[in-house]
């Protein structure tokens, strides 16, 4: 029988680097789930992305028993990576200061692939394109 | 730890920039950030005393990262720090993790019987209660290997339950290190709850090679890490060992066991003993070459 879920979490942590001090402590603490187990686990995974943010989700269950899955690095910081920009422009569509190829759309499109509900490399390409638009990169080759 | 924190609460539309949100909360100092809804990310901070400045720039910090189409709202509020675990720990109970070693939380009874030991931890923001998979594994593994009068080196020793564990045992002498100031109280109240703080010494340092040859000879080493941290220490572990001297390793994922076997290899150390529970993998490595 599978198991009732009682809770699910999401967050953002640096790889390898996840603490059991605020927000991952009360997120999780206030589900009765073992801080310091999802901790362990996850930096165990996460160790070799040293430097890249990690979405995960954590399923908590009634018995307090938890599952986690990590996922790609967010596009907007790939991008932004990608571009070699510090920080988004401030004036998207006038003023875009910073600019990324299409091999490198079509680079992180295939990190993502995993996590994007496109078809092929090119619809995933075109969702990372979108996010480059709102954050005002252009893409040009 | 901090006696009180700031709880910032971050809200933008579009969805998709709220990455960018989470990763400028992290560069300003939150430890990781928490989703909630679809586009609200909430982290906590030290209280410095003045909220609203420290909000302020931090506002401005985030909004320079932001497309000026952007909708952005920073809001805070305080919160007491207070024992996050709480919960968890009210579901504990003793835990016989041999047949000779049980782990008790310190508010558990356990009627020991003639020959066990019982190691009493209070578990808190450390690494190390008997609810972890690596910390039996290391356990299991301790009591099949340490010799009394064993000199002992606990690398990452976290609430101090391994080195507990081996001064209980019958080692001569334990040296715990570890670099996080918050598991060492922890540590130290361990230590005096088990009656060991004479015989254990704990170090505030981070484990290098210059400190664990400074700690040779060497009959046991505990390292109940991560392999990343692990397989560049292994050298170094190697040539601390006094003869016969023996090293346990665990926080290792059974995935990562070949690569942190041939690491040992080329360290000059065999598996002789592996531990496998759950997708961890613990082991006792020991001089020598690998057995074809």
């Amino acid at each position: 029988m599978a198991k009732k879920a009682i809770g699910f979490i999401k967050l953002q942590v640096p790889a390898g680097a996840a603490n059991p001090a605020p927000p991952v402590g009360p997120a999780l603490g206030q589900h009765g789930v073992n801080i310091m187990e999802f901790c362990k686990q996850f930096n165990a995974r996460t160790q070799s992305q040293a430097g890249m943010i990690i979405p995960v989700e954590i399923t908590v269950f009634a018995d307090r028993s938890f599952t986690f899955i990590t996922k790609t690095p967010p596009a907007a910081i790939l991008l932004r990576k990608a571009a070699g920009v510090a920080k988004g422009s401030s004036v998207p569509q006038k003023d875009k200061v910073g600019s990324v190829t299409t091999a490198q759309l079509r680079e992180i499109a295939e990190i993502k692939m995993p996590d994007l509900n496109a078809v092929d490399i090119e619809g995933a390409m075109k969702q990372v394109a979108g996010t480059a638009r709102s954050m005002g990169l252009k893409v040009a080759d | 730890m901090p006696a009180r924190w700031l709880v910032l609460t971050a809200r933008v539309t579009p969805s998709e920039l709220l990455p960018l949100v989470g990763e400028g909360l992290l560069e300003q100092g939150g430890g990781a950030v928490v989703e909630e809804g679809d586009d609200t990310l909430v982290t906590y901070l030290p209280d410095d005393g003045d909220p609203p400045a420290l909000v302020s720039s931090i506002r401005a910090a985030l909004r320079a990262v932001l497309p000026a189409g952007a909708d952005f709202h920073l809001g805070w509020t305080r919160a007491e720090d207070r024992d996050w675990a709480a919960e968890w720990k009210r579901g504990l109970a003793p835990r016989r993790v041999t047949d000779r070693i049980v782990v008790r939380p310190s508010w558990t009874e356990w009627a020991a019987e003639p020959g066990q030991v019982v190691i009493d931890i209070d578990p808190q923001m450390a690494f190390g209660t008997g609810e972890h998979a690596t910390t039996r594994g290391c356990l299991r593994l301790l009591d099949r290997h340490l010799r009394p009068g064993d000199r002992v080196v606990d690398v990452g020793s976290g609430s101090g339950i391994l080195a507990i564990a081996a001064a209980l045992l019958g080692a001569s002498a334990v040296t715990a290190v570890e670099h996080d100031a918050d598991a060492n109280l922890n540590a130290r109240e361990n230590l005096d709850r088990n009656g060991v703080s004479e015989s254990v010494r704990l170090l505030e340092a981070f484990a290098d090679r210059d400190l664990l040859l400074g700690l040779s000879p060497v009959d046991l080493v505990l390292a109940n890490i991560l392999s990343g941290v692990i397989r560049p220490l292994l050298p170094a572990f190697h040539d601390a060992l006094a003869t016969g001297g023996r090293i346990i390793v665990s926080g290792i994922l059974a995935t990562e066991a070949e690569a942190v076997t041939a690491s040992a290899g080329r360290a000059g150390l065999r598996v002789a003993e592996e531990d496998r529970e759950q997708e961890w993998w613990s082991a006792l490595l020991v001089p020598g070459e690998a057995r074809g």
